[in-house]
């Protein structure tokens, strides 16, 4: 390395914390990043018995703002509980730190914070319902020749609204289009006005409702199966089959 | 769905609004739901973020989705950021001269090119993409007829000042 790039990377190393000076506390934005890009933030104050650095409630404050909240609550004392520091519901906080303590003490705040939003960001955002859609596109997968499924496939309903069907079996001009339904409501009830729709469009395709299991729907199959063939995704093989054979 | 609810001109309701004590002690926070051509829009809002303690600073609109849908339980639709403590970083995502630069100032995130991010990224991400706000807004006022103008919020004014703590000395911004 030459000396000035040497020279150069020092510099850049300074730059990867910033410090905003109050009065009574200060405020270290960290290198570390939130998955949505805003930086973890930690207060540092001081009393006669040494630094207090806290993240000032600001970790539980951006879950808060995606109504994820309630989670970092559940989360953080866990995390907090790994570092060995202390949660009060809203704040992570380390008391009485030496003056030889506070890089660390920062930095474990502030990967308290990092990891405990980051695990709140992808608790709201969950991925249940494309993880069932994987699992259903496999076994699509595992019963017909692959070259002929497509995923997130569109179709255009009666209403000129276009659908989007998690897999689709294309041969020629024949068409079956699934949908992977969870047992919620509203998952069932937007699952059926798209059948419907897509039903009455010309040119309909055949449209097959993948379910968990039956007994978890209770009376709502009746409503998904007005405008969708359904079986379940462990369905047996000929099934599935038999709903294609128009296909 | 998003893109038309983002397209279209919105209101928030004309209840009194106020600013209220968060769920911590030291946040404020502000909610309302949102009309589009005077229809409430299920599970779109518009929440506030502020902390009491820090007047004139850290303060955050954003427009969210409680989700019944494939997006799981909470989507940001957009979201302004007014004199933040935290510094942004685009990573690598948006424009090339702003990736991988830090954003000290108030800055914007916009639907629009969070959306044709993917799902899987401007969902789980929330709203991975902001720019600067030039100029940055002077005062709270200044930053809601900015955020009004950019989320499409004809009455976004009638949101008043959030009750900050001005005892407390922070407001050296």
């Amino acid at each position: 390395m030459k000396h000035n790039d040497k020279i150069l990377l020092d510099k850049i190393t300074a730059q990867l914390s910033r410090v905003q000076h109050f009065d009574d506390f200060s405020f270290v934005s960290t290198p570390l990043l939130l998955p949505n890009g805003g930086s973890v933030v930690v207060r540092i104050s001081k009393n006669i018995e040494g630094f207090l650095v806290t993240d000032h409630g600001l970790g539980f404050n951006e879950t808060e703002l995606i109504d994820g909240g309630h989670y970092y609550s559940r989360i953080a004392p866990k995390v907090a509980k790994l570092s060995g520091i202390t949660f009060d519901q809203h704040s992570y906080f380390v008391l009485q730190v030496k003056e030889e303590q506070l890089a660390g003490a920062i930095k474990t705040v502030a990967n308290c914070v990092l990891e405990s939003v980051t695990q709140v960001f992808y608790k709201v955002a969950e991925h249940k319902a494309r993880l069932a859609s994987d699992k259903m596109f496999e076994r699509l997968t595992n019963i017909f020749d692959e070259r002929f499924l497509t995923r997130e496939y569109e179709v255009i309903g009666e209403s000129t609204h276009s659908w989007t069907f998690d897999s689709a079996l294309r041969r020629d001009d024949n068409i079956v289009v699934f949908d992977m339904v969870n047992k919620h409501h509203n998952s069932i009830y937007q699952a059926v006005t798209k059948f419907h729709d897509v039903a009455r469009a010309e040119f309909a395709p055949k449209r097959v409702a993948v379910i968990g299991k039956q007994k978890e729907y209770s009376d709502l199959l009746p409503v998904l199966s007005q405008a969708a063939n359904v079986v379940e995704l462990n369905g047996r093989r000929e099934t599935f089959l038999k709903l294609a054979s128009a296909a | 769905m998003y893109q038309r609810f983002w397209g279209a001109q919105k209101a928030i309701t004309l209840t009194q609004h106020k600013w209220q004590r968060g769920n911590r002690e030291n946040s404020l926070s502000f909610s309302s739901a949102l009309l589009v051509d005077g229809i409430i829009q299920e599970g779109f809002t518009l929440k506030g973020s502020a902390i009491k303690d820090l007047p004139n600073c850290h303060v955050s609109f954003v427009i969210s989705h409680k989700g019944t849908s494939e997006y799981g339980k909470g989507v940001a639709i957009a979201r302004a950021d007014w004199k933040p403590l935290r510094i942004h970083n685009n990573r690598n995502f948006g424009e090339p001269e702003y990736r991988f630069l830090d954003q000290e100032t108030s800055h914007y995130h916009d639907f629009t090119e969070n959306y044709e991010l993917g799902d899987e990224i401007w969902v789980d991400r929330k709203l991975p993409i902001a720019y600067p706000i030039n100029p940055e807004p002077a005062t709270f006022e200044n930053f809601l007829e900015f955020t009004g103008e950019k989320f499409r919020i004809g009455n976004i004014s009638s949101i008043p000042i959030p009750p900050w703590n001005y005892d407390t000395q922070s407001d050296l911004f």
